[in-house]
Formats: C-alpha cells, structure tokens, sequence
C-alpha cells in the first residue's frame, strides 16, 4: 500500500471494537497495521498483536479514503505469521493438519446420498454447534431441499488465511475442490465459508439466510429477540445479505428489536477466540450485557462464531435456521 | 571561556571535526546557530555515495566516496542501510557512457558490476522494462540526522563541548590572529565567549560570512537543490541514471520514503532553499522513467538544500574539498566542499593540520572507533526494532515502561520524545521530529503535533508555543506544491490546526 490516500482522520480507530475494548487495547489498530506499518523494511517486527482483530470490516467501512486496510492486514499476517507462535493459532493449525478441521469434530450426522445440493456447515457448525447443524439440515429438509452434508468436506481454509498461513489454505482448497466438483449446489451457514468458497475458490455457495429469504417461513421462537448481524455477513457478503436476515425473521413473524449494537463485532472472528480468547471473551461479554440490558429473550444470528462467541456468555443465542421453520410443516 | 579549538558550523563537517578533534584530546568547542543539520546536512539527498556517479566526471570525488563508504558501513553502521545501488541507461541516453563509467570504476576503486537486463530485474523488480544497461555498485541511504548526532554524542564523551541554537555573531582580531569569538546562546540570551587557539570556519554555505567577520574572503558558488519525498519504499536500491550527472537522476530510499533528486540552480544564498513546481514536475518525470511506479506516488513534501561547492559551483564543479588559510586572520581555517559522504575524511584532515598546528601528536581514531552499533531490529514492534537504527548507542536509554504511541506514521513511542527532550540538545519541536522523525511521516504532524506540545510542557525549558508555530509553518512550506491525497491531508491538517485550534494562522 505505497500510494494510499490515507489522510489520518482516526475514523477507522474509532471505528474498530477491538481498541475500543478495555481488553483490546493491546492491539496497534487498522491504522499502524493496515497502512502505516507495511512501508517499513522492519514490518516484519510488528509483533503478534497485529493478529489482534477479528476482521470485522468496521474500520474499512468507516475509511473516508475507500482504503482495503482488512486486506492489508491480512497481506502483513501472510507475511510475519510464520515467526509468530500464539499458542491457540498453533493448535488450530495441527487440527487442520491431523483431521482436516479447525476443531474437532463432534458432528455424526453425515448425509452422503448423492444429492444435488451440498450442506456446508463449516468447522464450528461441525464440532460445538452440532446441534444448529442437524437443526438446519431438517429445516432445508422440510423446505424440499434434499442435500448431502460431504464428511469429506474440509475446512474452508478461512481461518488459515487468518493467521496468514496462505499454503495450507491451498490444500485445502484443494482437497475441498474435489468433493465439490460432484455437487450443482452449495449452501453455508458461515458467512467465512460463504466468502471463502465465493470470493477466493470462485464457488457460487449461497448463505442460509440466501436461501430462506425467498421461503414461506413461521416463528418458532416466543418473546422479544435481539439481533446479532454478523459482520461477515453485513460487511464480508454484502449489507443486502445483513438486510435478508432481517427480512427472513420479520416475515416469519419474530418479534424482532433493532438495537445500534446490533452489527458491532462481538469479538469472535478473524482467528481472535483461538489466537485472543481473553479478548474475544471481553468483547462478547461486554456485548451480551448490552443486550441483556434491552430485556431480551436472546439473539439471533447468522453465524457459527458469532452464536459461539456470544453463547459462553450465557445469552440465549440462536442460529436463523433455529428461530424458524418451514410454513408446510404445520 | 579558554578553548585550543573552535568549530563554527554543526553540520556533518563540523560535527565530525569536533569529534575527531576531542577523541584526539584536543580541548574544542562547536557552536552551531541553529539545530545541527541546519544547513546542507539536512537539506541533502541521504545518499551514500558509492563514488560511481563521479567516476567519469570527477575521478577524486569518486576515490574518495568509495573509501569513505567502506570506512562509515562498518563505523556507522546504524544509521546506514546497505541497499546497494543500480546505475542503469534507458533509451535516449547513450548506451556507450557505460563503458568509460565500468572504466572509471576500476580506475577509482568503485566496486561496480554489469548485470543483465534479466538480473536487474530480478534484483529491482520495479525497474523500467526498457532499461538498457545495468551496473549494480554499493550505494546506500545514509540519516545524515542520527550520523550527526552521533558525532556530536561522540564528541561530548570525549570531553568537548558542543551546542546548537548558538550564533557565532563577532570576532575579535589582534596582530591578524582570531582572539575572541562572540556568539549568542538562544537558549540562555546570553551572549558567549570564546578565547580560542585555533577557529575553523565549517559553516557551509555560511562560510564567506563568517570567514568575513575575520575580514577574511571565502570564494563559493551556492548551488541550490530540490528533493522529493515519496512515501513508502518504492525501489529496493538506491536507482541511478547511468549518464553524466544531470537532474533527476537519483532515487533513494531511507525509513518509510523514497527520495527523489535532485536539480541544481544558482541560490542567491544560504537560505535560498525552497523548491519549484518546475522542480518537482522534472524529478518526477526523470525518475519515473527509471522507476514507473513512481508515476502513481503519494508526494509527501518537497525540500532543498543549498550546495557549498568551491569555486563558481554548478554541477561541473568538483566535489572534493579544500582547506582555505588568509594572513589577515592566520589561526582561522575554513572547510569548503565535500561531500556527506566523505565528512569524516574532511574532519580527519582538518584535525591534522590542527593537530599540527597545536604541537599535538594524537593520531586520527574516527577510521575504526564505532559511532554507534548495527542495527538489530529487536523488540516486539516495529518502534522497538527501530531503536537502534534512529539513536545508536542511546538506544537503551529509552524507556521502556510506557510504549504509547507517539506519531503513528514514523511508530514513534512517545518515551522517545521524552528521552530526547532530557537531552542537551532539544529546544524545538523541529529538534525533537529531526531526532525522532515524529512528524516527518505523511500526515506532517498532524497526529504528534499537539501531543509533542505537551510532551515538551511536561519537559519544561524549553519553548513551546514559539517552536509549535514554527514546526507548523516549516511542514506547510513543504506542503506548497502538495496535490492529490497529499493535498486532501494538508486540508484536514489545516482545518484540524488553524480551524480547530487557531494554530498558526495567518491573514
Ligand atoms: C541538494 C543537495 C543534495 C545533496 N546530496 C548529497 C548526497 O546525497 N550525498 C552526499 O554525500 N552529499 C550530498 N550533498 C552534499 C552534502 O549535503 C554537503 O556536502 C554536506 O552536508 C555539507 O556539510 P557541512 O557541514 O559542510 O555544511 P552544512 O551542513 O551546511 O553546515 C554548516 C552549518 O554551519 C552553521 N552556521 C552557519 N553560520 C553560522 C554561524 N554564524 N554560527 C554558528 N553556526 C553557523 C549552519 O547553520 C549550518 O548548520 C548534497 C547537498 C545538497 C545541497
Ligand atoms: S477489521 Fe474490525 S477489529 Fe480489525 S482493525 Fe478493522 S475494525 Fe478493528
Ligand atoms: S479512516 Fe482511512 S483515512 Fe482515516 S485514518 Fe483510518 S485509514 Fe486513514
């Protein structure tokens, strides 16, 4: 980034919930990291708290400038993670190596029926959110959606990218490539997996919330629901993607309260729960209690780490997939 | 106050003299009017020579930049980044000035050797796809800030005395000799004075006025130069055209910038510094055809510097140097000439005579005693791995304890101001940025400006508000030909300084 047009008004400082966190302020900001840093010959030496952001996407879209500075930072992580040793990054990385998956896997459900359509859950949805997984399956089930969910499908290769281990991602990208060629669709409830599979395998996988916007749809959740819109999904996808979520959850008739926190990272992205956990834990507690303010039943998301990140903090947090059903079943 | 030696002038020369002078145990003094590098030191391209632009023009020159090279990447090694330089020809120039140039090498000692158009590429992959012919030699970039202070460092631990913002104002002369120096401290208002055995005049392009407050005549032409900074490091090495010296023919890239040089124009005198829109335009476009990328670049600021070159100056003039000596005052010795580069030979021969003329018999120890250690790039950040590389040997007196950033552009910690600000030699705002490069980075202070400020408050002794005004103004000059995102900067900047707080308004 040699020619940016960075004018240093701090729009994306104030912008980022990282610094604004009393646990995150660590953290050299999008600013050092994403512009300042890279024209150094000593960037290599920014140290591992540049890994220190969930890749929110807050700063960029705050940046007056139109500056890619999520982009830049993970170009720098490429560069300086391999001298970098977080301890929960590491582990990460020898899960994908041993069996394929950023965690381990708790999920038992496999459907390999030669459908069409694949069900992505993504690595989360696979191990401690198993149970969103199956919910989500039956949902598209009832929705006439016969799919497969491929026990040879791999880690996305996202969080890899994350912590700048761009070979690994690769294969893969690869191994996944393979298993993909047999399928005509592919739908995700990751909004990570949705934009690796998309903007970086070329892959037209579409969202949960993509998929369900068009669908005649019930409640299945009592009481008044907050929202979490992840910002993978709003800022990584696309703010129509955000706006489907809404749309899908008022059309089934949920009682939904629009709160300004809502599309404010909740801390669990970008490598920060393996890499930061403290951190993450911080950012998601000081958001749950914001939401426990409003006098909510819970949230409703669209995003494994967003449900997990915020789930720890004992809010009721529950996937789109989980807060609806299928109108025909009644 | 009794001194056997008085330096007037604290750019690199004097700087160095009085080092070399004090580590001989020579009793000097150095007195410099405004910040050290106030002059020529700090308005300079940072090039360290390799020789190889004087090869077919000025074979001495050449000689002794590539001793002097060799001699500064092993003493000053934290200030130097070894880059090494490309000298290459493009279509229009004439492919043949190669030849006498390798000649000229060889001839000078200049290490150089061809590489073939796949091999430059290769080893500067920013290059123009049509250059012709390429011959790799050991150019650097060289902080001519940190050289200077490190001399200065150097000098006071040996026991001299050394002091900027002090104005050497009158002489005294009895029966042709130097007397008494008078000079004004602006620190203090105090006028000083000095009773020296021996005074050198080593003020640059100041040199014919201070020689004449000896009644003495320095014949100097003053050749003015213009630079470019560029941010971010757009060439690995230092890119130079490969044809006689002319405008716009040297990229250098030090820190977080690129510089782009330089032109050359009679200067009606030593302050006769500033740059031109025309300046500007030429080294862009000169540079840009070695270096395409250079056509999309952010121009940070421009700045120049005034050449004191012996003689009627101009770029033919040789850039070795002399020494001057005039009966009407015989203990007054002026330094004329040189090169950054070649600083250290200058002082070394200056001391001599010196040394010779005191009766002393110290040899020289500035060719093997280190001015500071290599740069290791150590530490958790990017500030910390640039410690060494900015203070030397004063790396570890900063503290540690407080890491807040101070200026986020250059990732200077503010306890790097603070160790400064502890030190003799800051007065200004100017002092500290030239020392920390806080405010030296794109946005031209105006993230660190303010809490600068605050910082010299906390200091005490020293002006504030005079030197915050002053900072101000000094960045907007370079900010007079700023267009596109810089100019976007400069209007925040300013709405942000003069709307917001008022600062350096003018009608
Ligand atoms: C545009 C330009 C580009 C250059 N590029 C390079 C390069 O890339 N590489 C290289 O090796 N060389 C370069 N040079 C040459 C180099 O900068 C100079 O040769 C060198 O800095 C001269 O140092 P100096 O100490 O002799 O003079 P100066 O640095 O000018 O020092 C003279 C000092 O004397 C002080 N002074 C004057 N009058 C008084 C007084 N009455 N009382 C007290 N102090 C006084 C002044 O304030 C000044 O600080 C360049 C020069 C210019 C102008
Ligand atoms: S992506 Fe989000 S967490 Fe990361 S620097 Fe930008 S605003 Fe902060
Ligand atoms: S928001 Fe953009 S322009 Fe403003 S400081 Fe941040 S990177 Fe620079």
């Amino acid at each position: 980034m040699t020619d940016h047009g960075c004018i240093k008004c701090g729009s994306c400082l104030r912008a980022c919930p990282v610094l604004s966190d009393p646990n995150g302020t660590g953290f050299p900001g999008p600013r050092t990291v994403g512009v300042d840093v890279p024209r150094f010959p000593e960037r290599g030496r920014i140290g591992e708290r540049a890994l220190m952001c969930t890749m929110c996407h807050a700063c960029e879209w705050a940046c007056p400038s139109g500056l890619e500075i999520t982009g830049a930072m993970l170009q720098l992580r490429a560069e300086v993670s391999p001298g970098l040793q977080l301890p929960g990054h590491l582990r990460m990385r020898e899960n994908v190596r041993s069996f394929g998956r950023a965690v381990r896997t708790e999920f038992t459900g496999w459907r390999e029926e030669g459908n069409r359509t694949l069900y992505f859950p993504g690595c989360i949805g696979l191990g401690p959110l198993a149970a969103m997984t199956t919910t989500a399956s039956s949902l598209l089930t009832a929705l006439g959606i016969e799919h497969d969910i491929s026990s040879r499908a791999v880690c996305c290769g996202s969080p890899l990218l994350k912590v700048g281990a761009l070979a690994e991602a690769k294969v893969l990208q690869h191994r996944n490539m393979e298993t993909l060629a047999a399928y005509e669709r592919v739908i995700t409830s990751c909004p990570g997996c949705t934009y690796q599979l998309r903007e970086v395998y070329g892959v037209r996988a579409e969202h949960m919330v993509e998929v369900l916007k068009a669908k005649d749809l019930r409640s299945k959740v009592r009481g008044k629901w907050a929202l979490q819109l992840p910002c993978h999904l709003k800022r990584g996808l696309s703010p129509w993607s955000a706006e489907a979520l809404v749309h899908v959850l008022t059309g089934a008739g949920v009682d939904i309260v629009r709160l300004p926190v809502e599309d404010r990272c909740c801390g669990g992205g970008g490598g920060m729960l393996a890499g930061f956990p403290a951190t993450a834990r911080s950012m998601a507690h000081n958001k749950a209690d914001t939401y426990r303010a409003a006098g909510v039943e819970g949230v409703i998301t669209a995003c494994p780490f967003c449900a997990l990140n915020l789930g720890r903090e004992g809010l009721r947090v529950l996937d789109v997939s989980e807060a609806v059903h299928a109108e025909k079943m009644r | 106050m009794r001194k056997d030696v008085l330096i007037i002038g604290g750019g690199a020369t004097g700087a160095g003299i009085v080092r070399d002078l004090a580590l001989r145990g020579v009793e000097c003094a150095l007195l410099e009017m405004g910040d050290y590098c106030h002059g020529a030191s700090g308005g300079n391209h940072g090039l360290l020579h390799s020789g190889g632009r004087y090869v077919v023009t000025d074979p001495p020159s050449a000689m002794e930049c590539a001793k002097e090279n060799a001699i500064l990447r092993r003493t000053a090694p934290f200030c130097i980044e070894g880059t090494d330089g490309l000298f290459v020809s493009l279509p229009g120039d004439d492919p043949s000035f190669a030849d006498p140039f390798l000649k000229g090498c060889k001839g000078s000692g200049v290490p150089a050797e061809e590489l073939t158009a796949k091999e430059a590429l290769s080893a500067e992959p920013g290059l123009s796809a049509e250059a012709l012919r390429c011959i790799a030699v050991q150019d650097g970039s060289i902080d001519p800030f940190a050289l200077v202070q490190a001399n200065v460092d150097s000098a006071r631990e040996a026991g001299a005395m050394v002091r900027n913002h002090c104005r050497v104002t009158d002489m005294v002369l009895e029966g042709g000799m130097v007397v008494r120096v008078k000079a004004l401290d602006r620190r203090s208002g105090e006028i000083l004075t000095i009773v020296p055995e021996i005074v050198i005049n080593a003020a640059g392009a100041w040199a014919p006025q201070v020689a004449a407050m000896a009644g003495c005549e320095v014949a100097m032409g003053l050749d003015q130069g213009s630079m470019l900074v560029v941010d971010g490091r757009l060439c690995g090495h230092v890119v130079n055209r490969l044809r006689p010296p002319s405008d716009g023919d040297i990229t250098v890239p030090n820190h977080t910038a690129t510089v782009l040089g330089t032109t050359s124009r009679p200067a009606a005198s030593p302050e006769d510094v500033a740059p031109s829109r025309n300046d500007m335009e030429l080294l862009l476009r000169e540079t840009s055809a070695m270096l395409p990328a250079l056509r999309h670049c952010r121009v940070v600021r421009a700045y120049g510097g005034v050449r004191p070159l012996p003689g009627r100056g101009g770029r033919g003039a040789s850039r070795t140097f002399s020494l001057i000596t005039d009966e009407r005052a015989g203990n007054l010795l002026s330094v004329v000439g040189g090169k950054l580069t070649t600083y250290r030979l200058m002082a070394e021969r200056v001391s001599d005579q010196v040394c010779n003329a005191l009766g002393a018999r110290a040899g020289c120890r500035t060719r093997t005693e280190p001015l500071g250690p290599p740069a290791d790039e150590a530490g958790g950040s990017v500030a910390l791995a640039r410690l060494r590389r900015k203070y030397g040997f004063k790396a570890t007196t900063v503290s540690l304890a407080d890491q807040r950033m101070l200026c986020s552009c250059e990732q200077v910690l503010r306890a790097e101001a603070q160790m400064v600000l502890a030190g003799p030699d800051a007065l200004t705002l100017s002092d500290v940025m030239r020392r920390t490069r806080a405010g030296m980075g794109y946005c031209q202070g105006l993230d660190c400006a303010l809490s600068l400020q605050e910082l010299m408050m906390e200091a005490g002794g020293t002006e504030p508000l005079a030197s915050l005004t002053e900072f101000l103004e000094e960045r907007e000059r370079g900010q007079a030909l700023a267009s596109g995102d810089q100019l976007r900067q400069e209007v925040l900047r300013r709405h942000v300084l003069q709307g917001v707080y008022g600062l350096g308004e003018r009608e």
